[in-house]
């Protein structure tokens, strides 16, 4: 970025950092029941230090969760997606069943998978990877159930077969509905990994300390892990916008 | 020989008919003007010979197979995702023929210079976008090439070119053109079709 692109976003953000650092203060003199809602700024920022050794590792491990109940969800849900377009085809009935599949809170699907799993890494990353997997699925059911597009039609003029004419435009044509769902499933799993750490008995990651935090009464602990949680699901988010972008930019 | 034909064909619109007995025969080689007012059934007559469309009544001769098409929509017709080579050799790789990289590299030499035939065809103009659904339809290896205005966004300086190209291009193989453009039939066709109504009309020579 030149210089003089700079010199007039940078006052208005620096303002409104420092705003947003003076709320941040403002909130954590609140005291509810004589205690702290947030630790102030300065207390955080001073239990980084003090957590550093470990909260990498924990870090670590809820990214992981989330990294690989995602790759699980998206994978499952790309082929029950595909398969629901095809059967939606002959029973329009299933677009509803996975609409109601989808109203179903992701978190719910805990005790279903401790029950199928047990406590174990598995029941962790299969309720990640149930969270994400309806969000997919029902994007690549729209995406294949769409009307015929007209790149569909030059394919059936040079006489494609159905699988060559696939293989050029379902993939494609399906990114920018799959993009989109992606992010969305990357939020909800960061949500439910977090979620799951927290009631599942687990040792590791940002949700175990949330509650170790909790249970000793740690406010300037707990403000960190959820900030350092909050900045895990804006930096996939991230991530995915920049895809989003790409995609957008190819289409257009 | 005809190598496609439509005899006595009606389409019906949602509120009204799109073609009346309509009938039109091409000849091997041969080179038709369709023309006529806006909503005449132009485009319609167009997608019942490709088999996009289906005839309320009639009897259509499909052609054989590769026909070059240069949709309307030629936009969204290309693969924006595909470089413009990948889009030009496109009917070739679809009926696995071995020279298609070969001859899309040739075309796209002749018909579309200044483009980089790596570049993603999405991230094209408008006018470079029909420019390469037209080196498309040649590139296509049958005996019949369809184009639904393929000149619309094409610059002023750059259509006498491409017309060049096109009839250079043809090599032999029947061309049915939709047009508005009066320079178009007389640079490049033999023959005219009017469409009135969804009917069609021998125009006199």
């Amino acid at each position: 970025m030149s210089g003089r692109r700079l010199a007039p976003s940078l006052g208005p953000n620096l303002l409104m950092l420092a705003g947003t650092i003076g709320v941040w203060w403002a909130v954590a003199q609140i005291r509810v029941a004589g205690r702290p809602l947030f630790a102030t700024p300065a207390a955080t920022m001073g239990d980084l230090s003090r957590a550093a050794p470990t909260l990498g590792g924990d870090l670590a491990a809820t990214a992981a969760r989330t990294g690989l109940g995602l790759a699980v969800g998206v994978a499952a849900g790309l082929v029950i997606g595909a398969l629901a377009a095809v059967v939606v085809r002959r029973a329009p009935v299933i677009e509803g069943l996975l609409d109601l599949a989808r109203s179903i809170p992701p978190v719910v699907i805990l005790p279903v998978c401790l029950l199928a799993f047990g406590y174990n890494e598995l029941a962790r990353v299969a309720t990640v990877a149930s969270g994400c997997v309806w969000t997919i699925s029902l994007a690549v059911t729209t995406a294949a159930s769409a009307p015929r597009s007209t790149r569909r039609e030059m394919l059936d003029v040079a006489r494609a077969t159905p699988l060559q004419a696939l293989a050029w435009t379902q993939p494609w044509e399906s990114l920018g509905v799959l993009v989109v769902s992606l992010r969305t499933s990357a939020s909800t799993a960061v949500v439910v990994a977090v979620v799951t750490e927290m009631i599942a008995g687990s040792e590791r990651g940002l949700g175990a300390r949330v509650i170790a935090a909790q249970i000793s009464g740690d406010t300037d602990g707990l403000t960190l892990d959820v900030l350092v949680a909050g900045a895990l699901g804006y930096v996939i988010n991230l991530g995915l916008r920049g895809l989003e972008r790409w995609v957008r930019r190819l289409e257009a | 020989m005809i190598v496609a034909a439509l005899d006595r064909v009606g389409v019906v619109g949602r509120d009204r008919p799109m073609l009346r007995e309509a009938s039109l025969s091409l000849h091997a080689g041969e080179r038709v003007a369709l023309v006529g007012p806006n909503g005449a059934g132009k485009s319609t007559l167009v997608r019942v010979l490709l088999a996009l469309t289906s005839p309320a009544e009639g009897t259509v001769q499909r052609a054989v197979a590769g026909v070059g098409y240069v949709p309307q929509a030629y936009a969204e017709s290309l693969f924006p995702w595909f470089s413009v080579l990948r889009n030009v050799a496109m009917p070739r790789l679809v009926a696995r023929r071995e020279d298609a990289y070969d001859a899309a590299r040739a075309l796209a030499e002749r018909i579309l210079p200044g483009i980089d035939p790596s570049r993603l065809a999405g991230r094209l103009s408008g006018g470079e976008k029909q420019a390469t659904a037209l080196a498309r339809a040649l590139a296509s290896p049958g005996d019949l090439v369809i184009a639904d205005e393929p000149f619309s966004a094409i610059a002023a300086s750059s259509r006498e070119r491409l017309r060049h190209a096109l009839r250079e291009e043809l090599r032999g193989r029947a061309l049915l053109l939709v047009t508005h453009d009066a320079g178009d039939v007389a640079d490049l066709c033999e023959r005219t079709v009017r469409l009135v109504d969804g009917c069609t009309v021998e125009a006199p020579a």
